[in-house]
């Protein structure tokens, strides 16, 4: 990786794990975590499914609220700040410090991911196997990417504010796609249906990611969706990439 | 007379608010020969701060360009020899002064080693931070921020330094030092281009001067041709034949006519001082002057 990008992705990792919200972030998340334990513990068949479920909903939600909430302010700030002044007078280029936030941001998701998911799983003992754990993870992680990608791209053209609740959208509109490409296809409507293909080639697909589920972590996946999902996901990531960057270098900072 | 910098015919303008459009620089030019220190001056507005933005590429030049040693625009060559502080010292509070040094050192394709390690307590030193290595940015004063600001800026001895108003907002002690830091450098052969309001500052550092108004290069050169192209009076010191000497306040215009007065009268004159005015009074005259045109 280029030493420059490297400095910023680091920099970006040291300036969320310093920054009071990822502490406050991962407090709560643990806190969930310990909840979802004793909750567990108060079932008698159902232990290992509560903790499971509550256990993966709290990584995903790290991962949301660092991505969107952190990510989305990250880039923006440095703007508005003009903290980026000195950095892009050195041999820095715009889309080198795109990049590296990026980088940076995600590494910060992807070691808090790989901590607690590792916890779980062992708090789940002998319940599905560690690749199909995985494939959970990756598809939390991709989803992850996506959205951050998607914020550090907002945060380019609107404020925080408008760019964490159109990135929130964003994420509830990719999580229903499924959903509403199935009504369309009941409902006799043209405009129903064309509104439900507009979407599709739009926006992401999240639900195709979404794989936080029990079933998922008994009986696997199979390559194909595996396979499949994973290049959605990051085929988005690199559209996204693509269209930040044309906006980022031709953005007059002014 | 090797160039540093070369502005040529550079314009930008805005849209404000009201949706029309603002031209912010008319198309200037000037140049920044290597070695020399050049004091960049104006009013607020005047168009400084959008002038280095756009040399910096912040701001995409709409016409004309610039040449940073030879080269057309600010290549990553030309970056690697550029060092500079913007006027406002926002920095990442989160860093510590030495973490922010390596920071901008690795960004310039250096490598942290024992090298880097000496001149960041070199550099410390020369700007008075070498306590405040470990401290966090965030429990800097502004003065100190001002002093790490210019630190990152030269760590790497860049052959050309630009500083937007580094002196602004610091304390008596604060000026001196970054004055002697900017006269140091300027001794060792680095090109500095630095704007400023503070025009006692200038006048004591600058060998050269740009100066800008409404977006338009209304002078550019030597401080020296500034104060002596506006000089309106001269103080004359003749002998008297008694051995006396007396001191005259003469008028420009009248001043060849007062010299021969005084030889047909047999005085002898002794010297004539031109009265050297203030930087802020040639720089008032020139706005002045500029402005009835």
């Amino acid at each position: 990786m280029n030493h420059r990008v490297l400095a910023i992705a680091l920099n970006s990792f040291r300036e969320i794990y310093r920054d009071r919200f990822f502490l406050i972030l991962l407090m709560g998340v643990i806190g969930f975590f310990i909840l979802s334990i004793l909750l567990g513990e108060m079932s008698f068949e159902e232990h290992n499914r509560i903790l499971f479920d509550l256990g993966v909903s709290a990584i995903h939600w790290l991962n949301l609220g660092v991505c969107i909430f952190i990510g989305g302010g990250s880039l923006r700030r440095e703007l508005d700040r003009q903290t980026y002044m000195t950095l892009l007078s050195t041999p820095l280029s715009r889309p080198e410090l795109l990049v590296g936030k990026f980088i940076g941001i995600f590494s910060v998701a992807l070691f808090s991911t790989i901590l607690l998911g590792g916890g779980l799983f062992m708090l789940l003992k002998t319940w599905g196997a560690l690749s199909n754990f995985i494939i959970i993870i990756i598809g939390i992680l991709v989803e992850s990417s996506i959205l951050l990608m998607l914020s550090l791209l907002l945060s380019l053209v609107v404020s925080p504010f408008v760019g964490i609740f159109a990135s929130l959208g964003i994420y509830l509109m990719g999580h229903w796609l499924e959903s509403l490409k199935y009504f369309a296809s009941k409902a006799n409507s043209v405009f129903y249906f064309g509104f439900s293909e507009f979407m599709d080639w739009t926006l992401p697909n999240l639900y195709r990611l979404n794989w936080r589920s029990p079933y998922v972590l008994e009986a696997g996946l199979g390559f194909d969706i595996f396979g499949a999902s994973i290049f959605h996901g990051i085929g988005w990531v690199v559209i996204l990439a693509v269209i930040a960057t044309v906006i980022f270098n031709r953005k007059n900072l002014i | 007379m090797e160039i540093a910098l070369r502005v040529n015919q550079l314009k930008q303008s805005f849209t404000v608010a009201d949706g029309t459009t603002k031209e912010v620089l008319k198309g200037i030019n000037f140049s920044i020969p290597k070695g020399a220190l050049t004091g960049f001056i104006g009013i607020n507005g005047a168009g400084k701060t959008t002038t280095i933005k756009s040399l910096l590429g912040f701001i995409k030049a709409q016409e004309g360009g610039f040449e940073f040693f030879g080269e057309k625009g600010l290549t990553t060559l030309g970056r690697r020899k550029l060092g500079f502080m913007p006027e406002r010292p926002y920095f990442y509070d989160f860093l510590t002064g030495h973490e922010f040094l390596s920071l901008h050192w690795k960004l310039r394709g250096l490598a942290i080693n024992e090298e880097f390690e000496k001149r960041c307590d070199t550099v410390l030193a020369a700007v008075d931070l070498a306590r405040a290595k470990y401290w966090r940015l965030r429990q800097f004063s502004k003065g100190m921020l001002q002093r790490i600001g210019i630190a990152q800026a030269i760590m790497h001895s860049p052959e050309l330094l630009i500083l937007d108003e580094p002196m602004s907002g610091l304390d008596p002690d604060g000026r001196v030092l970054v004055k002697n830091i900017i006269k140091d450098l300027h001794a060792k052969g680095t090109t500095i281009f630095f704007s400023s309001h503070l025009l006692q500052d200038m006048e004591e550092l600058c060998d050269r001067l740009v100066i800008i108004d409404k977006g338009t290069i209304i002078y550019e050169g030597s401080l020296l041709e500034l104060d002596l192209n506006g000089i309106e009076e001269f103080t004359m010191t003749i002998a008297r034949l008694d051995g006396n000497l007396e001191t005259l306040t003469v008028n420009r215009r009248d001043l060849q006519q007062t010299i021969d007065l005084k030889r047909k009268e047999n005085y002898q004159i002794t010297q004539i001082i031109p009265q050297k005015r203030s930087l802020e009074e040639a720089f008032i005259d020139l706005r002045r002057k500029r402005a009835s045109q």
